[in-house]
């Protein structure tokens, strides 16, 4: 197990809520520090169609006023000045805000995309709710795995069915052979629930599913500084990091 | 044997697995659902906190011009309250089909003195107003963000209220708006949703702002006549 948590991110990994308030930008910002902790090179990207709030969550060193409209709009830049298009996390992650005066395109994320590649910097692109935009196609071009994140709660978990529907219309049964389902705790009375039920519904039908527990320090709604992070948090976003790799290598571990 | 004909397509997803059942309520230990609820900080939405198009410039955490998802516009609102006026009072105005289309459907201009968009919006103007409105509507879902632009005096339900009627609009849910400023402080807003089950509507709404210490608000919502 632990060879399997140490490995690197992939290239892109895809963080989609099911709901609003699911908890997608705080996996987004919990996988990259993750990593970032670790010294891999990746950068968080705000891949929702007007812009979210990722920066304003986790810049906890710096906050960038620019977004990666700026970023895209500039060309090919060098890494000076890439990097100061990006907030940073104190873990070492660089954060692409969208400002949000222009809604997201396709040809935006392919040279964006591209960019990253070409850095060799893994992204976590927190795509907030929405998998069937159109600008996502340079996103869901490669088999990235998914992580689709429900809050533990029975409306969430009813909702998560017109998510996994989503996935599976647009990306087939390949797209949800690489989702994990992510719960995530908000509630501090503890998992209102039944997980294991979850998990015997979906067996076979996506790659697996994981949970981060509920979080004092997130649970405040303030800028997350993943050192004060509880040590199951951070041990959750490493699972869920494992997975992403284990998916994006190919490996069939299903629920 | 007559089947309801409604009765099918209200649970469209039950083949992935059936309902889970609400959670109890809580007995012995009564607030802690309250918790993780975190009333917005009161100075969010500061005048500086437009987006800032301007190239790289780096700063501290004290530099927020972060766009600011807050604010917009409008109207739809309340759904419980004026989505449901319209409903019922106005038939043109209400399901009316607009043109679906996947990408591009809501470009960002300006036409005259009508402006189109779906951005994030804030507090200064009244179309940022109405934006920052259905933004926090439509794309942050929160009750409490939209309600921020909102005069605290306006005849406009509360940020509990509003959230009820973000909560009855299918996750997903698309907008669009053409706001024009029909006379100082008073806007004709066309509101157009796409669903995630492609389907459109579109609404047809006024909106008035007020300025209050340097910040614009909206001041009511209601569907046009």
């Amino acid at each position: 197990m632990t060879d399997q948590l140490l490995q690197a991110l992939p290239v892109s990994t895809l963080v989609l809520g099911a709901c609003g308030g699911a908890g997608a930008t705080t996996t987004t910002l919990g996988l990259a520090n993750t990593a970032a902790a670790r010294g891999g090179a990746v950068v968080a990207v705000d891949a929702t169609p007007a812009g979210g709030d990722v920066a304003e969550r986790g810049a906890d060193a710096v906050l960038s006023v620019s977004g990666l409209e700026q970023l895209v709009a500039a060309g090919p830049v060098a890494d000076d000045v890439f990097d100061g298009y990006c907030s940073r996390t104190s873990a070492g992650t660089r954060i692409l805000n969208r400002i949000g005066n222009q809604t997201a395109s396709e040809r935006e994320f392919h040279t964006l995309t591209g960019s990253l590649r070409a850095r060799g910097v893994s992204a976590v692109h927190d795509l907030g709710h929405r998998l069937r935009a159109a600008y996502l196609a340079p996103l869901l071009a490669t088999p990235s795995p998914i992580v689709l994140v429900v809050p533990c709660r029975a409306d969430a978990f009813n909702r998560l069915r017109s998510a996994l529907q989503s996935i599976g219309d647009t990306l087939g049964e390949p797209g949800l052979a690489r989702t994990v389902v992510t719960v995530s705790n908000q509630d501090a009375t503890g998992w209102q629930v039944d997980i294991d039920l979850l998990r015997e519904y979906l067996g076979g039908q996506v790659w697996g599913i994981e949970t981060i527990p509920y979080d004092e320090h997130l649970g405040m709604g303030i800028v997350i500084d993943h050192s004060k992070l509880a040590p199951d948090t951070r041990a959750a976003y490493e699972r869920v990091s494992a997975a992403a790799s284990a998916i994006a290598e190919g490996r069939p571990e299903r629920v | 044997m007559t089947e309801p004909p409604n009765r099918a397509p209200l649970d469209r997803f039950s083949h992935w697995f059936p309902p889970f059942a609400s959670a109890p309520a809580p007995r012995s230990t009564a607030p802690a659902a309250e918790t993780e609820q975190q009333p917005p900080a009161p100075t969010w939405l500061t005048p500086g906190d437009e987006p800032d198009p301007t190239p790289p410039v780096r700063g501290g955490r004290d530099k927020q011009t972060l766009a600011v998802a807050g604010a917009a516009a409008a109207v739809i609102a309340v759904l419980a309250g004026v989505v449901a006026v319209i409903a019922s009072t106005s038939g043109d105005a209400s399901g009316t089909p607009v043109a679906a289309a996947d990408s591009g459907w809501c470009v960002e201009s300006r036409d005259g003195s009508t402006e189109t968009g779906n951005g994030p919006g804030g507090t200064s103007d009244g179309v940022a107003a109405i934006l920052g409105f259905d933004h926090a509507y439509y794309v942050a879902r929160s009750g409490a963000k939209a309600r921020e632009v909102v005069a605290p005096d306006a005849p406009v339900g509360s940020a509990e209220t509003i959230q009820g009627g973000i909560d009855s609009v299918p996750e997903g849910t698309e907008h669009c708006l053409a706001i024009t400023e029909t006379e100082p402080g008073r806007y004709a807003v066309t509101l157009s949703e796409l669903r995630p089950d492609g389907s459109a509507k579109k609404y047809e709404q006024v909106v008035t702002t007020a300025d209050r210490d340097g910040r614009t608000y909206i001041t009511s919502i209601g569907d046009a006549k």
